[in-house]
């Protein structure tokens, strides 16, 4: 007995700590924690957009899915999508920041980060919306390749209506993949490299690129970790071009497994597979994090942070 | 003679290498940078102009093609500043109030609050989506625009706690041993010290919202119908499907870009800070 009032003591003497954490830790409880351990439970069942549905139905929706000829095809088109996006997602930003990085003048550095900022800032959707235009049958990228006779004046390729181009075309958006952020973030992490390792660099007579590879990506070796793992994670459930631009089309030439849980769920309320989708996915992404935590390992990152 | 001569050669050696590097910069900015500047001179294009000139910059300048467009999309965008009101309003509120709570009050399951916000970071989206829009309909906000406002107010904070709490947590602890001898109370410490110290990181928080609520497309399709988009949902799904003329929707792309460009144009320090402390949980 004394022990509940000695507990509820504690909580009124303390009453102002907890009620100033109440709001978020409520919030993320419901908002946060539950969906995911509902959305384990919902995976085993057949629960659809009408009210009487949601009875327990064993594993039915993952043999289902597993089932499904298409499924495995998808992650086949997941890889063809991320893997080149994840390679030019970190290293042409390094090459920009170290571009960046060795310019004379500080003022021509302040004018170009906040220019390679500018793309960030206008609305992701506004940019995917400009390269479909981009890639209509009448659209500049047709006209540029008439232009240089690299494919002839009468023909004009529908770059994301065509099965053969599409992945092509979604993967050149936005090129040279500059990449704002990430370029400042290495910036930042570059700058902060002290001083006096270049100029025991210097003392022992090291170039510029002896400088870039065995200085520079070795303390930069966090960044580029986070990059790594942040974008196979982000890249596993990755599907916004597909809903904005190509509806996994043409001929389910886009569609990824994370589009193929957004159809489940948007178009045909199959929600039981959806979550199911979702567990999937969920298992490969820890998967492939736990990989890249254990074995993804350049130099020692403690100097970097 | 000879080291002069050498001397001579590394500079013009370096002058060229700066040439090489700036002409890098330059082409690469005008090839990411063009997409935008087309959106840019299409708005101010007539629909007879742009049949025949589509890519380059031409006179007169049609300003009613904005005045159509912002007719067409004002409603999201009426939309997308109320989202950004409320949720930010809510976010920072509930994320500075519990991050200094966690990192100045001591209580038993401070340790365990904190890691159950920073346990949030590492869990994908992807599990959690179908369960969501789930729970959002049955609390009634299936086409409610405040499932897109809760959001903000639950996971939206992490991040937010994740900044306010480093910072919270660096914040001396003289600073409040004076208002203790004053006899002020946790809640007046929060209110009188910390939260105006932290003004700047709060500043780049609200820029960072401001722009997440602007780019949000997927969410705002699954729990709303059309009439309740916010800017982004609205351009990708409802307008660009309508029946207006490509200038038109050039037009309205770039009113819709505007406002969040000027944001970064004004608050650039804070914007900069936002893009890298996205980066910092190395």
């Amino acid at each position: 007995m004394s022990k509940i009032k000695r507990f509820f003591s504690y909580i009124s003497r303390n009453k102002a700590a907890y009620l100033m954490v109440a709001p978020l830790m409520i919030g993320i409880l419901v908002f946060c924690y539950y969906p995911p351990i509902y959305g384990i439970l919902l995976s085993f069942t057949d629960k659809t957009a009408r009210p009487d549905s949601g009875s327990f139905i064993g594993f039915q929706n993952y043999v289902a899915i597993f089932s499904e000829p298409d499924f495995f095809g998808f992650f086949w088109i997941m890889a063809k999508l991320q893997i080149p996006r994840l390679i030019a997602g970190i290293v042409v930003p390094l090459v920009f920041a170290e571009i960046v990085f060795h310019l004379r003048s500080t003022k021509a550095q302040a004018v170009y980060r906040m220019l390679i900022l500018l793309p960030v800032v206008a609305p992701g959707v506004v940019s995917t919306l400009v390269w479909k235009q981009i890639y209509a049958s009448d659209g500049l990228f047709n006209e540029i390749l008439h232009l240089f006779h690299i494919i002839p004046q009468d023909v004009a390729i529908k770059w994301l209506n065509d099965v053969n181009y599409v992945i092509f075309a979604i993967l050149f958006m936005g090129f040279p993949w500059i990449g704002g952020t990430q370029v400042l973030i290495y910036l930042a992490g570059i700058m902060n490299i002290p001083k006096d390792l270049f100029e025991a660099a210097d003392l022992d007579g090291a170039n510029a690129w002896q400088k870039i590879f065995k200085i520079h990506i070795y303390l930069i070796s966090g960044q580029i970790r986070y990059f790594l793992i942040f974008g196979i994670i982000g890249g596993l459930q990755d599907y916004g071009t597909q809903v904005v631009l190509t509806e996994g089309g043409p001929a389910g030439a886009t569609t990824v497994p994370g589009y193929y849980m957004f159809k489940l769920m948007d178009y045909y309320g199959q929600y039981g597979k959806a979550a199911a989708v979702g567990v999937i996915l969920f298992v490969l992404i820890m998967v492939f994090t736990v990989i890249s935590f254990k074995f993804v390992k350049f130099g020692d990152s403690k100097d970097a942070d | 003679m000879q080291t002069n001569i050498n001397k001579k050669d590394i500079r013009i050696g370096r002058k060229i290498a700066q040439i090489v590097l700036h002409t890098i910069l330059i082409v690469s900015l005008i090839l990411v940078l063009y997409p935008l500047f087309m959106m840019v001179i299409g708005a101010f294009k007539s629909g007879s102009v742009y049949k025949i000139n589509k890519w380059l910059p031409s006179l007169p300048l049609r300003i009613d093609n904005i005045a159509v467009a912002f007719n067409s999309i004002s409603g999201y965008l009426l939309n997308t500043i109320f989202v950004a009101v409320m949720g930010i309003a809510g976010l920072i509120v509930i994320s500075s109030m519990a991050s200094f709570s966690m990192s100045k009050l001591k209580f038993i399951g401070r340790k365990l609050c904190f890691s159950m916000v920073l346990a949030l970071t590492m869990l994908p989206g992807v599990l959690s989506l179908t369960p969501q829009i789930i729970l959002y309909k049955a609390l009634g906000l299936d086409n409610n625009i405040f499932a897109l406002i809760v959001p903000m107010w639950s996971g939206g904070c992490v991040f937010g706690v994740f900044l306010l709490n480093s910072f919270y947590a660096g914040l001396p602890n003289e600073l409040f041993e004076a208002a203790d001898l004053d006899g002020a109370n946790s809640f007046q410490k929060y209110i009188m010290i910390a939260m105006p110290l932290s003004l700047p990181i709060i500043a780049t928080l609200v820029i960072m919202q401001i722009s997440n609520v602007w780019n949000d497309f997927m969410w705002p399709k699954l729990i709303l119908r059309e009439t309740n988009y916010t800017i982004a949902a609205g351009l990708a799904f409802k307008f660009e499907g309508s029946n207006v003329s490509q200038t038109i929707k050039y037009a309205g792309y770039l009113v819709s870009a505007i406002p969040v460009v000027f944001l970064f144009v004004f608050f650039n320090r804070f914007y900069v800070e936002g893009l890298a402390s996205s980066g910092l949980k190395l």
